[in-house]
């Protein structure tokens, strides 16, 4: 009788953990740029950073400094532009604004009945640019997934 | 049928093969004291070691637990596994098996279906010997997994706090191709006859997909969901035995 309730008490135990409706993945994907030194192909970190997305007024970062910045792509759209600012050069006294240009193709993505439905992206280019610079840009991953400090793109100072 | 049910219906079907492998009947001798000891002492006869023909019989295997489990999931999978019987140690296998989903949710529609095979091989570690009474058995096993699964998402709500976009989108009917590896451990007892059931415990890892895609199936069919983790697995099997010709 006593075995008999163990194996029932572990029996609810799996059933109640099959029932669980929680969702313990991340649920956005967004966009990894990675700032790296062309001569030491090391990580650096940008001061002064300012990116927002065109056509909106919400900062999504706000003159700090960063190594790797994460932003959100148009779900409607093929293409997204970002506004982006940062000090090119330590001693600069001011910053220096680029337009970041990425082409991408959205398509859902179900992650499980939990969680539900999540935006992914395939990558197919990106630009950093303004009228007299155009900064080198990799595309060092393709999938936009809905895994956290992902990096996609590297940009080569 | 409720949970209760369920839970009462798993717990005997789980201790089946372990109370009918308890009940076999042991054969002793008794000594009769009126048996004659014979004061000279008997030639022994040369112990003739019997040889284990390598062929022994044919299992069909039909599983009953998954059907079962994936109902109240939404899914439905199903397999049939047949194994030969080598010296009645060495068990080659395959497995077949089909699984179908069709979520129907507010906020997606999702459909996938697939079908799969395991090819592999069970040892047996106990009651091998020629002269067993009972075919059962207690085995390791390794197989390997082939998979394909299409699957298609629809109406699927979305939107973007930051680009302020709300709509509903669709996937075309996408095929994925994945392999993987997979452990068992279990037992076959023989029930009556030709008739066997058995429980396996499955361990399924090392997923891989055979095209690289962002775009994946939420269920694969015999793996699970979360290529990526190691999935675990019951099997509870119904089998029939197609024995030599003695």
């Amino acid at each position: 009788m006593k075995k008999l309730v163990g194996i029932l008490a572990v029996s609810v135990l799996f059933v109640l953990m099959a029932c669980n409706n929680n969702c313990y993945v991340p649920t956005r994907a967004l966009l990894g740029v990675a700032f790296v030194d062309s001569a030491k192909l090391t990580p650096i970190t940008m001061q002064q950073v300012t990116i927002k997305g065109e056509g909106n007024d919400s900062i999504l970062y706000n003159e700090s400094s960063e190594q790797t910045v994460f932003l959100p792509l148009h779900q409607n759209q093929s293409v997204t532009r970002f506004e982006v600012s940062f000090l090119r050069h330590a001693e600069d006294e001011s910053v220096t604004n680029y337009i970041l240009e990425v082409k991408h193709t959205p398509f859902p993505q179900l992650i499980n009945p939990e969680c539900g439905c999540v935006m992914f992206h395939s990558i197919e280019s990106a630009q950093l640019y303004n009228a007299t610079d155009t900064l080198d840009v990799e595309v060092y991953s393709t999938n936009v997934i809905n895994v956290e400090s992902d990096v996609h793109l590297k940009v080569y100072l | 049928m409720s949970i209760s049910k369920f839970i009462y219906s798993l717990v005997w079907l789980l201790l089946m093969p372990f109370a009918v492998l308890c009940a076999q009947e042991s054969s002793h001798v008794a000594l009769d004291s009126t048996m004659v000891i014979s004061a000279e002492p008997q030639p022994q006869a040369p112990v003739v070691k019997q040889k284990s023909p390598v062929y022994q019989a044919t299992y069909l295997s039909l599983d009953i637990f998954n059907p079962i489990a994936t109902a109240f999931s939404g899914r439905f999978e199903a397999s049939i596994a047949a194994d030969v019987s080598l010296w009645h140690r060495l068990f080659p296998a395959i497995e077949i098996g089909v699984m179908g989903c069709n979520e129907q949710q507010d906020l997606y529609k999702y459909t996938t279906a697939g079908g799969f095979v395991k090819i592999g091989a069970n040892y047996n570690f106990l009651n091998y010997q020629p002269d067993r009474k009972r075919d059962h058995a207690v085995f390791a096993g390794v197989r390997y997994g082939y998979s394909f699964t299409s699957y298609q998402l629809s109406d699927a709500q979305l939107s973007n706090n930051y680009w302020h976009e709300t709509g509903t989108y669709a996937t075309n009917n996408q095929v994925a191709h994945f392999g993987w590896l997979e452990f068992q451990l279990g037992v076959r007892v023989q029930v009556y006859k030709q008739f066997f059931m058995g429980l396996a415990l499955e361990v399924k890892t090392f997923g891989h997909y055979y095209q690289n895609e962002a775009s994946y199936p939420t269920y694969i069919a015999g793996f699970g969901s979360d290529a990526k983790a190691t999935n675990f697995g019951l099997l509870y099997h119904l089998t029939y035995q197609f024995p030599t010709k003695k």
